[in-house]
C-alpha cells in the first residue's frame, strides 16, 4: 500500500493536534511543563517493527494499553521506563515504598494515569475522524513493548502485512520522567483513515 | 428528572453483584444504585435515584471526576479512577470505622435515539489490599529503620575499636620501647628474667589488639586481600620457623609433607595465609605436650589459571568432643572456657581463620578426638601466573635485614624525631642513639617545619596525630621548602590500617612504620633511607 507525502503530512498534523491535547492533560495531573517530540508517523511491515521500535527494546517498560475496534481498529499505548513510571506514581500519591517493584496498587494508579492521556489523545482523533471506536478498559503490560503490543514478526505472521505506527516521545524536566505515547492502526481501517485525513488537511490548509 | 430511554429497571440484575454499581445520566443524576451501594452507604435506592449525585457525595464535584465523566457521556473510551489517587469514589466507611477504599470503572452505555451515553460505573472495595498493603509498609519502613540503625551500630562499633586500637598501641609503644631498652643494660639475672617476661606480656597483648582490630575491620567489611604474586615455599619456612623455637621447647616434632603437584609461584594475600598457618600451628603446639605436629600442603584442583589449594595441620594434642569442635569457628568461643586459664587466647583465633579463609573462596574444618588429637585443614583458591615457572616479581615487603657494614655505614647521621608523646620521645630517641645516630627533637608538625629549614638531616621519623600541625601537613610544608624535596620522611604512628599508609605515601612521605616500633624493622628503614 502507498503512502502518499501529502497522506504523511496530513496524518502528522492531525496526531499532533491530539498528541497536545494528551499532554495538556497530563501537564493538568502533574502540574508540571511536558515537553513533546513531533509525531512520527511510519507505515511499517511486521519485519520492520523492531527497528521502528529500536529505543523502546527492553523488557521492562511498563506499558498502559487501550485497544479500539469498530469501524477502525488498533491499540493506544503509553510506555514508560520503569523508573519514570515509579517516578510518576510518586508524584501523584507519594507512594516511595519499595521503589524497586509494581505492585497491583501502583499498577492501578498506572492504568489511570494512561487512561487520563489516552483517552485525551483518542478522543480527539476519534473526534478529527469523525470514526466511532469501541474501547476496551486500559490494561497495564510489563516488558518489551514490541511483544506486549503483539508487533513480534513472529506473532504478526497473522493476515496483516503493515500497520500504521504512530509515536511521540514526552519528558517531563520537572520530575526527570520520559515516555511515549504510541497509537496503532491495523491495516482494515488504514485507507479510511488516509482519506478522511486527507480531506481534513486540506480544509485546515 | 429527564426521562430516558435507557429504562433502570434493566439494571435491577446489578442487585446480585457483590460490587458498587452506579447508573449515571449526563446531568450527573442518579439513575440507577445498586443493592451493595445500599449495605455499603446505608442510602436506599429511592434516597438516592433522580438526584444529582453530588447532593449525597460531592466529590463528584470536582474537576478529575466531572470533566473525565464527560467524555464517557459523550461516548469516549471507559475511565479509571484508582484507589491510589482517589482513595474513596463513594464515601462511606467498613463496619470497623476506616474509610472503604475503592477502584472504579466509567463505561459508556449508549441510549436508543439519542447522542449522549449514560455512565455505567463499577465500583470496586479493595480495602483490605489497600490496609494489607499499608500494614507491610508500615513494617517495611519499621524494618529498613532498624536495618540501618544496626548498621550505624556496626559502624560506630567498628571506628570504635580502631580508635581503641590506637589509644591502645600509643602505650604499648612505650611498654615495648622501655622494655627493650631496658633489656640492654646491666641488669641481675632476677630483674632480666621479669623484664623479658613483661617484655614478653606486652608483645602478647598487642597480638590480641591486633586480632580484635583484624575482627572489627572483617566485620565491617574493610577487610581486602592482596592479590601478589608469592613463593609458597617462602611462606610455609616462615610460618614453620616461627612456631620452631616453642615446638623444641616442649619436645614436639613439627614435620612438613608437601605433595609434588603443589604449584610453587601463586598469586594471593601470603600475609593473610600466613596468619591462618601460623594461627592453626601455634594452637596445635599450644595443646599438645607430645608427639608431633605435621602440616600438610595438596593441591585438591589445578588448572591453567587458578589451584585450591588443602592445607592441615595435625597435632598429638588433647583434642576435643564433638560438642566442642561444633562451635569453634564462632567469635569469642572456645572448646572449654576452662582452657582460657590453662592455655590462654582470647577465642577470636579461629573465628578470624575462618573468616580469612572464607574471603580466599576456602573452607575450614576441624576433626578431633580427646586424648588422641585434632586435624583442622582448610581449602583456598589463588590465582596461578601464566607461567608457573616464571621468577616471581620484586616485592613490596618489609626491608631486608641489614648487612653489617651497613651499620658502619649509617654512623653520625643527623635523625629528626617528630613526636609530641614524651614517653614515645624517649624510646625512639633512646633507640635511634644506640644506633649512633645524633637525634633532634621536634614536638609538633610546625616546628619540624622550623628545624628542617635551618638544619640539614638525614632523615625524619614524623608522628602523624599532633597538636597545632600534624604529620600529613608537616610533610607538605616540608616537601615545599628546597632543601626538603628529597628529604627522606617516615611515618611512625600508631594507625595501623593498610589506608593509613596510603595517607602517608599521599602526603609526600617515603615509608610507613607501625608503632610499637620494631627494633629490627627500625634498622632496616635507617639502612635504606640513610645509605
Amino acid at each position: 500500500m502507498d503512502f502518499s507525502t501529502d497522506e504523511h503530512d496530513a496524518i502528522t498534523e492531525l496526531v499532533n493536534i491530539a498528541m497536545g491535547r494528551a499532554a495538556a492533560s497530563l501537564n493538568d495531573l502533574l502540574q508540571a511543563t511536558i515537553h513533546l517530540s513531533v509525531p512520527t508517523v511510519e507505515l511499517t511491515e511486521p519485519s520492520e517493527f523492531s527497528v521502528a521500535l529500536s529505543n523502546l527494546q527492553n523488557d521492562e517498560f511498563a506499558c498502559v494499553c487501550q485497544d479500539f475496534d469498530d469501524n477502525l481498529a488498533g491499540t493506544a499505548a503509553l510506555i514508560l521506563p520503569p523508573d519514570s513510571a515509579l517516578k510518576l506514581i510518586e508524584v501523584l500519591v507519594g507512594d516511595q515504598y519499595t521503589p524497586e517493584s509494581l505492585d497491583s496498587i501502583r499498577v492501578g494508579t498506572l492504568n489511570e494515569i494512561g487512561n487520563i492521556v489516552i483517552n485525551a489523545l483518542m478522543g480527539v482523533l476519534a473526534n478529527l475522524l469523525d470514526q466511532p471506536l469501541r474501547f476496551s478498559l486500559p490494561y497495564f503490560a510489563e516488558g518489551n513493548p514490541s511483544k506486549v503490543l503483539g508487533l513480534e514478526p513472529a506473532n504478526s505472521a497473522n493476515t496483516e502485512t503493515a500497520m500504521l505506527l504512530i509515536r511521540t516521545n514526552f519528558t517531563v524536566d520537572a520530575f526527570k520522567t520520559c515516555g511515549s505515547l504510541l497509537v496503532i492502526f491495523r491495516m482494515g481501517g488504514l485507507k479510511r483513515i488516509l482519506a478522511k485525513a486527507t480531506g481534513i488537511y486540506d480544509r485546515l490548509e | 428528572m429527564t426521562h430516558s430511554a435507557d429504562s433502570p429497571e434493566r439494571y435491577t440484575l446489578y442487585d446480585y453483584v457483590p460490587e458498587g454499581v452506579l447508573l449515571l445520566q449526563q446531568d450527573m443524576t442518579v439513575l440507577f444504585w445498586n443493592r451493595c451501594l445500599e449495605l455499603w452507604t446505608g442510602l436506599k435506592r429511592e434516597q438516592i435515584v433522580g438526584q444529582p449525585i453530588s447532593v449525597h457525595f460531592p466529590n463528584f464535584d470536582k474537576q478529575t471526576f466531572t470533566s473525565r465523566l464527560q467524555g464517557v457521556f459523550s461516548g469516549g473510551p471507559p475511565a479509571v479512577f484508582s484507589s491510589q489517587i482517589h482513595r474513596q469514589i463513594i464515601r462511606c466507611d467498613l463496619p470497623d470505622g476506616r474509610p472503604r477504599i475503592q477502584k472504579a470503572t466509567a463505561t459508556a452505555i449508549p441510549v436508543p435515539n439519542e447522542t449522549d451515553c449514560h455512565a455505567l460505573m463499577i465500583i470496586h472495595d479493595v480495602s483490605d489490599l489497600i490496609y494489607v498493603n499499608e500494614k507491610y509498609q508500615r513494617m517495611h519502613r519499621e524494618l529498613v529503620a532498624a536495618k540501618e540503625a544496626a548498621e550505624e551500630a556496626t559502624r560506630f562499633k567498628s571506628n570504635f575499636l580502631a580508635n581503641m586500637s590506637h589509644e591502645i598501641r600509643t602505650p604499648m609503644n612505650a611498654v615495648l620501647g622501655m622494655t627493650h631498652l631496658a633489656l640492654q643494660t646491666q641488669l641481675n639475672p632476677e630483674q632480666e628474667d621479669y623484664l623479658k617476661k613483661a617484655h614478653f606480656s606486652a608483645k602478647a597483648l598487642l597480638g590480641i589488639i591486633d586480632d580484635i582490630l583484624d575482627l572489627s575491620k572483617i566485620e565491617a567489611g574493610k577487610l581486602k586481600l592482596e592479590a601478589t604474586s608469592f613463593q609458597l615455599n617462602d611462606v610455609l619456612d616462615s610460618v614453620v620457623n616461627l612456631v620452631a623455637d616453642k615446638a623444641k621447647g616442649k619436645g614436639l616434632e613439627l614435620r612438613r609433607e608437601f605433595s609434588a603437584n603443589v604449584p610453587h609461584t601463586l598469586t594471593g594475600d601470603p600475609l593473610r595465609l600466613s596468619q591462618v598457618l601460623v594461627n592453626l600451628l601455634n594452637n596445635a603446639v599450644k595443646f599438645s605436650d607430645r608427639g608431633e605436629i605435621v602440616l600438610t600442603t595438596q593441591a585438591l584442583a589445578l588448572d591453567g589459571k587458578g589451584a585450591c589449594l588443602n592445607f592441615s595441620v595435625s597435632d598429638t594434642g588433647i583434642g576435643m568432643t564433638k560438642e566442642e569442635c561444633a562451635g569453634l569457628f564462632q567469635t569469642f568461643n572456645q572448646a572449654d572456657t576452662s582452657t582460657t586459664r590453662k592455655y590462654g587466647g582470647t577465642g577470636l583465633g579461629l573465628s578470624i581463620c575462618k573468616e580469612l579463609v572464607e574471603l580466599m573462596d576456602g573452607s575450614i574444618e576441624v576433626e578431633s578426638e580427646v586424648g588422641v588429637g585434632s586435624s583442622f585443614s582448610f581449602t583456598a583458591h589463588f590465582e596461578l601466573e601464566e607461567d608457573d615457572a616464571a621468577p616471581a616479581p620484586p616485592q613490596p615487603q618489609r626491608p631486608s635485614a641489614p648487612e653489617p657494614d651497613a651499620l658502619q655505614q649509617i654512623q653520625g647521621a643527623r635523625i629528626l624525631l617528630v613526636e609530641d608523646n614524651e614517653i614515645n620521645q624517649l624510646v625512639a630517641k633512646k633507640m635511634l642513639e644506640r644506633l649512633g645516630l645524633t637525634v633532634d627533637l621536634a614536638e609538633n608538625g610546625q616546628l619540624a617545619v622550623e628545624a628542617v629549614a635551618k638544619t640539614a638531616y638525614n632523615l625524619i621519623f614524623m608522628d602523624i596525630q599532633m597538636p597545632q600541625m600534624d604529620g600529613y601537613e608537616a610533610t607538605r610544608n616540608i616537601r615545599a621548602l628546597e632543601c626538603g624535596k628529597e628529604l627522606p620522611i617516615i611515618a611512625m604512628t600508631a594507625h595501623a590500617m593498610k589506608t593509613d599508609a596510603e595517607k602517608s605515601f599521599n602526603a609526600g612521605m617515603n615509608g610507613h612504620l607501625t608503632k610499637p616500633i620494631d627494633p629490627e624493622e627500625l634498622l632496616a628503614t635507617l639502612c635504606k633511607w640513610c645509605m
